[in-house]
């Protein structure tokens, strides 16, 4: 146990020799979170609408207001700017044509993805006012969430980084550190090294993941703190996280001792980083989205940690479907990622060069 | 072989695709030894090392560190074995002090007594007040002395030293030769690997001269020069003589070689009381500007055994 924990503890004063890259492994998506949460994943947006005339165009403005998530925000936020607005972005004119409510879209450059959610949005509003003018046959439309507010989408969006923040340390911290022993010759010290390699691997494993899980601390904390949104009980987070920190270290350190080149073995720790959490529901549930991409999202590891990690940040409501399943090919994943590091660093490492 | 040699090197072939990087090498090295390796680069010197310490596979030969068979007790011989490589290979940007704690967690026998062991070290190779600085900040002779420290941590009774001073400035050259030899008084066996010959000739109790992968020569400096029977005796004269082997005829000599072209160099039996007559016949046709009579040196001991120097 001495000789682990000295062995431990030389691991990390190991982060001297490969600072920049502690540095981008560890606080990397944290960064991107706070810059993607700010940027991209706000629920509302604001409308620029021409200053109405007429009482049908206020209540269309009005109508447009109201547009919003049954239990969260409204959606849209309305500017009023005057009719002969130079209109450099999208403009929304509302006019009175002949009694008819009319709202004009007008555009720059805009994707259309925004111009689906605009439509969206207004589709809503003439709806609403279509539906005040209905009287007695209005239609009434009731709404039963399955949460009991509207959690905005920063929580999941954070919530589904943790596990990308832990991977990302485990494995580009692994695979860097172990293509650097190549590289500065260091190696031979655990060539010649009459221990265990088990011993060394475990360490180096340890080390992984005790990083891994203070990238993803420092990824929850920001969540909590930007959105208040913290998990109902945190020693499950972190736990549900292990498995895939020692997926990430065996892809690091197979990284690093198989191309025994520290920018390539950090450029696949990056990558299967982020395909892992592009396709293992970073943007959503897996169930979200098509059958095939829901298909391959349950082969990759992140889906099941994010469908573990879920029910702590919503109200413990559950939505992995087949957990036992899931976990089931995680610790598949462990087992066989594991047994080729070992035999991987016997190969690179330990056998006589023939 | 003597049975308690630290090495025994029997008959060891080692192939890399056509080249035959060692060729049927034996030799053995007694416990308390300085043993040299002596050969130009490519010689072989590096992959007997590696082959001792198991790094290599032999494809024929075999192969006994402190009576342990290394093809079948390789871990038992990691134990006893100390290896300071030809590139330095410290973690730069970790202190001294860091360095031998990574050693020590991978080798020390007994943790216990690290700590005490590595100040004394550290003492040793003069490395005590630099222990806390990074190792970057280290001059080549201190790193080479930091890893003869890191090698000696784990107390082993045989340690490999692959080219020990090389890019090492004068003054650092000689403490780490200091350093070796304080060591050997402790018992320690050195294997050295060289192609320095004033190196090998200062430390070396025994060498071996290595030429593509074979033995040639197995002795110690001083018996290897004697064995050679003569000195070597360097001539300037102006002009430049003619025909050096017309001019030297009725000598006892070999080996006549032009290294500038008013000097000739070449190997005589009994120079010193034969260079009366020698002058007298120069003087006749030459104006003697100089003559140098020397006893061999470890490079006419390879240049006698392969007709080349050690340096080309």
């Amino acid at each position: 146990m001495k000789r682990f924990l000295l062995i431990l503890q030389n691991e990390f004063k190991m982060f001297r020799t490969a600072l920049p890259i502690h540095i981008i492994a560890i606080v990397q998506p944290t960064i991107m979170y706070i810059l993607m949460s700010v940027i991209m994943v706000v629920p509302t947006f604001d409308m620029y609408v021409t200053q109405p005339e007429t009482k049908l165009e206020s209540d269309l403005i009005t109508a447009m207001e109201q547009v919003g998530s049954p239990i969260g925000p409204d959606y849209i936020d309305t500017i009023l700017i005057p009719q002969a607005y130079p209109g450099h972005r999208q403009v929304i004119e509302v006019l009175d044509i002949d009694g008819n409510p009319t709202a004009v879209q007008k555009y720059g450059y805009i994707d259309s993805n925004l111009i689906k959610n605009l439509r969206n949005r207004l589709t809503s509003a003439a709806l609403i006012l279509w539906n005040q003018q209905l009287g007695s046959q209005a239609i009434t439309i009731e709404e039963h969430p399955w949460l009991p507010v509207d959690v905005p989408y920063t929580v999941f969006f954070g919530m589904a980084m943790i596990p990308l923040a832990a991977y990302l340390a485990a494995a580009m911290i692994g695979g860097f550190l172990m293509a650097q022993e190549f590289e500065n010759g260091t190696i031979l010290e655990y060539r010649l090294s009459p221990i265990s390699p088990f011993l060394l691997l475990t360490a180096r494993m340890t080390r992984l993941l005790l990083t891994g899980l203070v990238a993803a601390g420092i990824l929850y904390t920001t969540l909590g703190l930007i959105t208040g949104a913290w998990a109902s009980s945190i020693l499950p987070v972190f736990i549900a996280l292990l498995p895939l920190m020692l997926i990430a270290g065996c892809i690091g350190l197979l990284a690093g001792l198989l191309l025994r080149s520290s920018l390539p073995s950090f450029l696949v720790a990056l990558s299967t980083a982020f395909g892992f959490w592009l396709f293992g529901s970073g943007f959503g549930l897996a169930a979200g989205f098509s059958l095939e991409f829901e298909r391959v999202s349950r082969l990759i590891p992140n889906t099941t940690i994010v469908e573990t990690l879920f029910p702590y940040f919503y109200f413990n409501r559950q939505v992995a479907t087949n957990p036992g399943a899931a976990w089931s090919l995680v610790w598949a994943y462990c087992i066989v990622l594991c047994l080729a590091v070992v035999v991987v660093y016997r190969w690179r490492v330990l056998s006589k060069q023939r | 072989m003597v049975n308690g040699n630290a090495i025994e090197v029997n008959r060891v072939t080692r192939h890399f695709g056509d080249l035959t990087a060692v060729d049927e090498l034996s030799f053995a090295v007694g416990r308390g030894e300085i043993f040299g390796l002596l050969g130009p680069n490519g010689a072989g010197k590096t992959t007997t090392i590696n082959l001792i310490l198991g790094l290599l596979h032999p494809h024929q030969g075999e192969l006994r560190v402190l009576g342990h068979d290394i093809a079948t007790q390789r871990r038992e011989v990691l134990r006893l074995v100390g290896y300071v490589p030809q590139e330095t290979n410290a973690y730069d940007d970790l202190s001294g002090e860091d360095n031998l704690w990574h050693h020590a967690a991978l080798f020390c026998p007994d943790l216990d007594t690290a700590r005490s062991r590595m100040e004394e070290l550290l003492h040793f190779t003069n490395l005590w007040d630099r222990r806390k600085d990074l190792v970057r900040t280290y001059s080549g002779g201190m790193k080479r002395r930091l890893l003869l420290a890191r090698a000696l941590l784990h107390d082993p009774q045989v340690i490999f030293f692959d080219e020990p001073t090389l890019g090492v400035d004068v003054q650092g050259r000689y403490a780490v030769w200091d350093h070796i030899q304080e060591q050997r008084e402790h018992g320690k066996t050195f294997i050295i690997s060289t192609n320095n010959m004033l190196e090998a000739d200062t430390l070396c109790d025994r060498l071996v001269i290595i030429d593509r992968g074979k033995a040639i020569a197995l002795d110690s400096p001083e018996s290897l020069k004697a064995g050679l029977g003569h000195d070597v005796v360097t001539i300037r004269t102006t002009p430049a003589v003619g025909s050096p082997q017309e001019m030297l005829v009725g000598f006892d000599v070999g080996n006549i070689s032009l290294p500038q072209p008013n000097e000739i160099r070449f190997e005589m039996r009994s120079a010193e009381s034969g260079a009366a007559k020698l002058i007298d016949v120069i003087s006749q046709s030459y104006q003697l500007d100089s003559i140098l009579i020397a006893k061999p040196s470890l490079d006419d001991v390879f240049l006698f055994h392969t007709g080349r120097a050690l340096r080309e």
